[in-house]
């Protein structure tokens, strides 16, 4: 079904955005490009600088230097009521003197559509977020839930050329915030607008994105699919922030492609590394991982890392072990149910992998476990 | 006796607690210690609100002798509907002027940040804590003929203009007097505004002007009713400011119930302006009740203010 709220996708160009505060810098030389159509993810932990590059995109906040284009033009000192950009927030900011249809006719109020044209729009974009039939409703009449969904229409009902959300989906709770992030990836689909989405869940990040940008200490760490940023993860916090990870940390000796580094008496190896740093950290992800109570029980040419079994935690589709390392630090691993192998809390096992597993990355924790 | 309420296990437990009055009149059962709790306030009122208006309801019947007489010497005299006229149109143009003044003010608290707006709610509350007597006559010398305002004027080539003795001047000081009932109730409303609205008000194009206008005022709009209305009532009855800054050739009704009674010794006559203004205050806040449940009817409001 074409709703009427479709159209072409916007590209928003932000370049060498910097924002500075009185004592401190909340987005530090952040550049990204958004791809029309594309659905965006800005995540990171709070005070990363995602929703202040958000702030900036969308008009309420003044950069203090470079650029931001919306396709081609840049906006960067056009007030936020000329950037026909739609926005919700996270705590929805409907008006709650105007009417569910009311809120939604403000937008085109202020762009003078007929009183016809108005009505046709209200009742589609009301549709497209399956609230029909609510336009006489005064906001506090509605659930939280709701409410958002009457802000997301609000927010597209004048075909804004993109639509940015600041963690829309925080203030609900998890059954209601799983259900709308289906129906927001719908409502993207269907309308195939731009979307920048903020939010610090990096679940919610993967079910929704496109691609995601992670941001940490107001830069962007990385930018890339789920897969890559999951699977090729340019550095260490962006191992640690993207799903679970074991860490192996130790200096690289023999610099190179075919480089190693001795981890507590274990030679490790793996794929060539792009620039191999001085100090490394190997990542590897749950499931690259095995654990075997002998070292025997291994594949030959695996490398095997002695550990102790912490928790052994039944999933139902399997196993997850959490592994003490030799450093103190802590592992974690999940295997499929049929490998199960009786290991329980306190035994001595192995931990190994193939060495065509794994990414080397710089160690750039300060506060070494060694 | 109730007939509509479906819980009759509470319904039994009510007409327990209270004989069945609360029960049949669907109001939740009085208890006693709250009542209690309200005694001191409601001995008070009776005695030195209700009785003396009471009083005067009876003396503008009864003296000096029983009859309408009273009523009829207001009726009759067009100046007795001059006070009453101006006292409640010195009265409107106060709060006008509070609001227009105070509008201003409150929002620009309501924007700034904490220091200044502390320092803003001071400048506020300092007259508030000085004596009215001594306001007064600091009006008197500021806007006297050969006064401060005067001489300032005159320093333009302006003036001398007559400021006092008159209803500009009563109009000034009973303004500056009333202007913390104006500011005081719209900062309170105006803080409740959440001001993110107007960001999401910008986002969806709406120039700074309409977002205001628009978003904001509406819902300040609580402060804005009672704050008029402290202000109004209590310029109604306003005595001192009047007396001093006003002229006996323009009174206002408290002056001239002074004149009736202390003056004259005429005690019905007295009590029939005070019942007159009190019937004239009420029929106006009626009227403003009624309009306001209107108007929130048509908005979908629920609470109420008066």
């Amino acid at each position: 079904m074409s709703s009427q709220l479709a159209g072409a996708g916007t590209r928003i160009d932000i370049q060498n955005v910097t924002k500075r505060y009185a004592k401190s810098v909340a987005v530090d030389d952040v550049s990204l490009t958004v791809e029309p159509g594309e659905f965006i993810t800005l995540l990171g932990p709070s005070g990363s600088g995602k929703t202040t590059t958000l702030n900036l995109v969308a008009g309420f906040t003044d950069l203090t230097s470079g650029s931001i284009e919306i396709d081609g033009q840049r906006v960067d000192n056009v007030p936020a009521h000329k950037r026909g950009l739609g926005v919700v927030f996270q705590h929805y900011a409907l008006f709650p003197h105007m009417t569910v249809a009311e809120n939604i006719a403000f937008p085109l109020q202020q762009r003078r559509t007929p009183k016809a044209e108005q009505k046709t729009l209200i009742e589609d974009a009301l549709r497209t977020v399956g609230l029909s039939g609510y336009g006489d409703r005064y906001p506090r009449q509605l659930s939280g839930g709701q409410q958002q969904r009457v802000a997301f229409a609000r927010a597209m009902v004048f075909s804004p050329r993109a639509l940015l959300m600041d963690e829309p989906l925080g203030a609900l709770d998890k059954n209601l915030r799983e259900k709308l992030q289906l129906e927001i990836k719908r409502i993207h689909q269907e309308v195939g607008r731009t979307f920048v989405f903020v939010t610090h869940d990096q679940e919610e990040a993967l079910i929704l994105s496109d691609r995601i940008a992670i941001f940490n200490n107001g830069r962007i760490e990385q930018v890339g699919t789920s897969a890559e940023l999951y699977e090729r993860p340019a550095s260490l916090f962006v191992a640690r922030f993207m799903g679970e990870s074991t860490v192996f940390r130790a200096p690289v000796e023999a610099a190179g492609p075919d480089w190693s580094m001795d981890f507590h008496g274990t030679r490790l190896r793996g794929p060539a590394a792009g620039q191999v740093p001085g100090r490394g950290a190997l990542v590897l992800r749950p499931e690259q991982l095995r654990v075997a109570p002998r070292a025997g029980d291994a594949p030959g040419g695996a490398v095997k890392v002695p550990v102790k079994v912490v928790q052994n935690i039944y999933l139902g589709s399997g196993h997850k072990y959490e592994l003490r390392l030799p450093d103190g630090s802590t592992g974690i691993v999940r295997t499929p149910l049929a490998e199960s192998n009786g290991l329980r809390p306190g035994d001595d096992a192995v931990v190994y992998w193939s060495d065509r597993d794994g990414v080397l990355l710089e160690d750039s924790d300060l506060v070494s476990t060694t | 006796m109730s007939v509509s309420l479906k819980d009759p296990v509470r319904q039994a437990g009510q007409a327990r607690r209270t004989g069945g009055a609360a029960a049949a009149s669907g109001r939740r059962p009085l208890r006693l210690s709250p009542v209690l709790l309200l005694l001191p306030a409601l001995a008070l009122m009776a005695g030195v609100f209700a009785y003396p208006l009471a009083e005067a309801m009876w003396r503008s019947v009864a003296y000096p002798a029983p009859g309408p007489q009273n009523y009829q010497w207001f009726a009759a005299d067009a100046g007795n509907w001059a006070v009453l006229g101006r006292t409640l149109w010195v009265a409107l143009l106060s709060a006008a002027i509070c609001l227009v003044l105070a509008y201003p003010y409150a929002y620009f608290m309501v924007i700034s940040g904490p220091k200044l707006r502390a320092a803003l709610m001071v400048i506020v509350l300092i007259p508030f804590w000085t004596s009215l007597m001594i306001r007064s006559f600091a009006w008197i010398i500021l806007l006297q003929d050969n006064g401060l305002v005067n001489g300032l004027l005159a320093v333009l080539g302006l003036g001398p203009f007559e400021l006092i003795r008159n209803t500009t001047g009563v109009l000034v000081g009973m303004v500056q007097v009333l202007l913390p009932f104006m500011v005081l109730p719209l900062y309170a409303s105006m803080n409740n505004v959440d001001l993110r609205l107007m960001q999401a008000s910008s986002s969806l194009g709406a120039r700074p002007f309409v977002s205001f206008t628009r978003i904001f005022m509406p819902l300040a709009m609580p402060g804005v009713v009672s704050g008029s209305l402290l202000v109004f009532i209590q310029a109604l009855g306003f005595y001192i400011t009047p007396a001093l800054l006003g002229s006996p050739a323009e009174m206002m009704i408290s002056q001239y119930i002074y004149m009736q009674v202390n003056g004259q010794l005429q005690w019905g006559r007295g009590s029939v302006l005070g019942v007159i203004l009190l019937v004239a205050t009420l029929a106006l806040l009626g009227l403003l009740a009624l309009l306001m449940k209107k108007s929130k009817r048509a908005a979908g409001d629920e609470g109420g203010l008066l």
